[in-house]
């Protein structure tokens, strides 16, 4: 039983966190943090009797996404991935923003605040709601954010 | 939310987290869940794994640069040996915010607790041998309090790439420069320097092997003045305040205690009074409001901007009259204690008290602390929210591991008997 509910809940919401974690992570390694995230949460004694586990699952991939770039072994991954993109290329044809270039001057709580604003669509009271912050909060973070960026489109 | 937004960075943030969603792969499958399967290949699930030796605790701040400086504040321990940590100890003091401008109105506010200990940035402050207007705030950061990691954070780059940055309003000489070196960030704030020699200065600048923070290389025509090392560097508390004017644009203040550390502007105007305010338009122009004020131990941060629920900046003599404000009746009111989780496994990092109330006109449910509940007519207490933040990542917890206890609100006006009011949390 606790095993349906948890697939159910997140064949409703896998499209939206893989999303979430492409803004969080980048679009490598957002499989690596869904899966991560929800193997960790969904075996967790007690997941069970959460009031709203999707937002439950939102929160803790946010949460986890602060810690991902620590991990050494990840890092070394990544930094294999940073060459091979850097050789490639990753600017944005349509804008000429360097997307992951942009996107790593935030916060793991500036990109989930970016994310529910821009993607979602949702205010201020809504975002800290979902993230489970203050409207004080997502306001100085969306702000910093809005720098941080004006500072790659200079 | 985006009919009213006016700033055209908006445009360029939507669709750069379009594009960034447009990226990559699907979304695993509920096999690849249950399988904990992870593309690289020397990971293993977390679940699977052992819990790392040494976990991190951190909890950002952002109140000692003027724009775009970062703050890391952290704690760590070895799980093998726990520690009891200490109280949280909260703001200690507190700043009532009466007696406000005409139209402005305190619509809501939280309040934190947090460990005093802990490693903070390291802050120096540089003077010119020779121009007493050249002055310059170091705030530094060490990667091996991460136990060797790299954080350096993406996107800061080295010296040679690092962006001047440079603010509108009167104080368009406070420019900064921000970069990494030997997994160190460093963040420099300067008052009256150029660009070429604030690089110069950068460039002299190594990391101290013997202490916290740089130091300066001989003939650099600069000295360091006095250090802040990063115990000292620990935030105690916060509170953070929103207040709205007639057209219910939004002023966010947040009130910091942080022991014995300046702000980043007294230290480069040292000549100002104390509790000087100042105020410093974001570039580009028009879009908002920075300010800040230190009052004793505490750092007092105004933040305004345009946006989809604020179409007027605020001016910055509104600002300025807010901030003042606050100050005027300081230890007036004991703050709401924000007690320690004493739930075993529970061990957050920030625990704020939040009362959740309901307008009794059927408006919005809105967040406020416990003590206003008192002046605040028309409400009805809807539920009261132990509300935590597990700032240690991957940490998030089941709701019913999160802290029940009393909470109190204790509020002493000057001059009259303390009143302690324990309600539960629910």
């Amino acid at each position: 039983m606790a095993n349906q509910r948890w697939e159910a809940v997140y064949r409703d919401e896998a499209a939206g966190l893989m999303r979430l974690a492409k803004v969080l992570v980048g679009p490598d390694e957002a499989h690596d943090l869904v899966v991560d995230t929800v193997h960790r949460v969904v075996h967790r004694s007690g997941f069970e009797n959460i009031d709203e586990p999707a937002a439950y699952l939102v929160r803790a991939l946010v949460n986890a996404a602060h810690g991902f770039h620590r991990s050494s072994s990840r890092r070394t991954a990544r930094e294999q991935r940073s060459q091979r993109l850097a050789a490639a290329g990753t600017i944005d044809p349509a804008n000429g923003i360097d997307v992951q270039r942009a996107l790593a001057l935030l916060s793991a709580q500036q990109r989930a605040v970016a994310y529910f604003t821009y993607w979602e669509d949702l205010s201020i009271a809504e975002v800290a709601d979902r993230l489970d912050v203050t409207e004080g909060t997502v306001r100085r973070q969306l702000a910093r954010a809005k720098d941080r960026l004006r500072e790659v489109l200079r | 939310m985006s009919g009213g937004i006016d700033d055209p960075i908006d445009a360029a943030f939507r669709t750069l987290i379009h594009t960034a969603t447009d990226a990559g792969s699907a979304a695993p499958t509920i096999a690849e869940i249950e399988a904990g399967v992870i593309t690289l290949g020397s990971v293993r699930p977390i679940a699977a794994e052992r819990r790392p030796q040494r976990r991190w605790i951190a909890v950002a701040a952002a109140i000692v640069l003027i724009v775009g400086g970062l703050v890391w504040l952290t704690r760590h321990r070895h799980e093998s040996t726990p520690v009891r940590p200490a109280p949280r100890v909260g703001l200690g003091d507190y700043l009532l915010p009466t007696a406000l401008p005409a139209g402005w109105r305190l619509v809501a506010m939280s309040e934190s607790a947090a460990h005093p200990a802990g490693n903070g940035p390291a802050v120096q402050v540089i003077a010119s041998d020779t121009a007493p207007d050249e002055r310059a705030v170091l705030v530094s950061y060490d990667g091996s309090l991460f136990g060797g990691t790299d954080i350096t954070t993406p996107g800061i780059p080295r010296l040679a790439d690092a962006v001047w940055n440079v603010p509108a309003g009167p104080f368009s000489g406070d420019a900064s420069l921000q970069w990494s070196v030997d997994k160190h960030n460093a963040s420099l704030t300067v008052r009256s320097l150029s660009e070429s020699r604030t690089r110069d200065l950068a460039a002299a600048l190594v990391p101290s092997t013997s202490a916290s923070g740089f130091m300066l290389q001989p003939g650099s025509g600069f000295h360091i003045e006095s250090s802040y090392p990063d115990q000292s560097g620990g935030v105690f508390g916060s509170a953070d305040l929103v207040f709205a004017d007639g057209h219910d644009n939004p002023i966010d203040i947040e009130i910091t205690g942080r022991a014995s550390l300046p702000s980043v502007e007294s230290m480069l105007y040292p000549d100002e009074p104390a509790d000087h305010v100042f105020v410093t338009p974001p570039s580009p122009p028009d879009t908002g409001v920075d300010a800040t004020r230190s009052v004793g131990d505490l750092r007092v941060q105004a933040f305004g901007q345009t946006g989809a629920d604020s179409l007027t900046p605020p001016a910055s003599a509104e600002v300025s009259a807010l901030l003042t404000a606050l100050a005027r009746d300081r230890g007036a009111v004991d703050r709401a204690e924000s007690h320690p989780c004493r739930w075993p496994r529970c061990d957050a990092d920030q625990v704020n008290d939040v009362i959740t109330i309901r307008d009794t006109d059927g408006a919005r449910p809105r967040r406020r602390t416990r003590q206003h509940l008192s002046a605040a007519e028309g409400i009805d207490l809807d539920r009261v929210r132990r509300h935590e933040v597990a700032a240690d990542s991957g940490r998030l917890r089941h709701p019913r591991q999160r802290c029940v206890v009393p909470c109190r609100c204790n509020v002493r006006p000057e001059g009259h008997e303390r009143v302690d009011q324990a309600v539960d949390c629910a």
